[in-house]
């Protein structure tokens, strides 16, 4: 638990997530109804956290917002995303590569380990009780 | 210029020499210290070609991670993550064998989230992380945790990975 969160472990945007509003950290574990991903270690940070503009080579601006988008099977999803004067954009195809693992690097400075690979935890039935 | 052994009855080496001879004749065409220069850079791309044949049995498990990402496949953290390339693999492995060659084991080696292989070196609060990417560019970061990180782009020759380790060491014990 006490080993860092590797930048090789970050995602780009659009990054997936569950929302605490709706979820627990281990319902992160789901895939449909299977609990797959039982071994996994979950993280977490808060939305203040992520880091929300960066501007590169002093031309072009990017923020970062999260964004409830909820899924069939999982309504706690949401995402990461990334924008361009305001614009959504597709990061893998635009973002510079020095720009992305920069990004990467302030965000993996505010996560938070919730879960330790391969620990047992109880699988909460209810919704958290903000939701 | 002090050259290896070359008499040596492995099979393996033996293929490593026939490798090797083909830079002995680049060697000996300038003189004075450009040759002593890059002689210096020859025997240690004479090392690491010896050692990435044989690697101490303490790298084995470092080689094995990284040949086990020829396994993954797309979607391989659940999400979106694409496998890592036979390029990122081949230009990791390559690095891999220098840093052998160099005596610098890295912490980690990893398949990255956003495609391509990711190595970590760490001390202390420090990291230096090189992330080989699947569209063939690698690029380094160097982190003390707390300032604005610092990001550049890596070449992939010897003397570019000799380089970078000389930088890593540096920042590392800095």
């Amino acid at each position: 638990m006490d080993d860092p969160i590797e930048l090789d472990a970050i995602e780009l945007p659009d990054m997936s997530v569950v929302r605490s509003k709706y979820a627990h950290p281990e319902w992160a574990r789901f895939e449909g109804d299977e609990y797959k991903y039982h071994d996994w270690g979950a993280i977490g940070f808060r939305v203040g956290d992520i880091p929300q503009q960066l501007m590169h080579l002093g031309v072009f601006n990017y923020t970062f917002e999260a964004a409830h988008a909820p899924l069939k099977k999982n309504y706690p999803h949401s995402e990461v995303r990334a924008y361009e004067d305001g614009q959504h954009v597709d990061v893998a195809a635009n973002l510079d590569d020095a720009l992305h693992l920069r990004w990467r690097e302030h965000l993996a400075r505010r996560l938070v380990k919730l879960i330790a690979p391969k620990e047992r935890v109880d699988v909460r039935q209810d919704a958290p009780a903000a939701a | 210029m002090t050259a290896r052994s070359l008499m040596v009855a492995s099979e393996c080496l033996r293929d490593a020499m026939a490798e090797i001879c083909s830079h002995f004749e680049a060697v000996f065409v300038s003189e004075g210290k450009d040759a002593w220069e890059r002689s210096s850079e020859l025997d240690f791309e004479i090392e690491a070609t010896l050692l990435a044949k044989q690697h101490p049995p303490e790298w084995n498990e470092v080689f094995s991670r990284l040949d086990s990402l020829s396994d993954l496949g797309d979607g391989w953290n659940s999400y979106a993550a694409p496998r890592p390339s036979h390029e990122a693999i081949s230009n990791a492995r390559e690095f891999l064998n220098v840093l052998l060659a160099a005596r610098l084991m890295p912490n980690r080696v990893r398949p990255s989230s956003i495609g391509g292989v990711g190595i970590t070196f760490r001390s202390g609060v420090r990291k230096v992380y090189v992330e080989f990417l699947n569209n063939g560019h690698t690029h380094v970061l160097f982190s003390d945790g707390v300032g604005e990180p610092e990001v550049r782009e890596s070449g992939g020759s010897h003397h570019d990975y000799l380089t970078l380790i000389a930088e890593t060491r540096n920042y590392l014990n800095d």
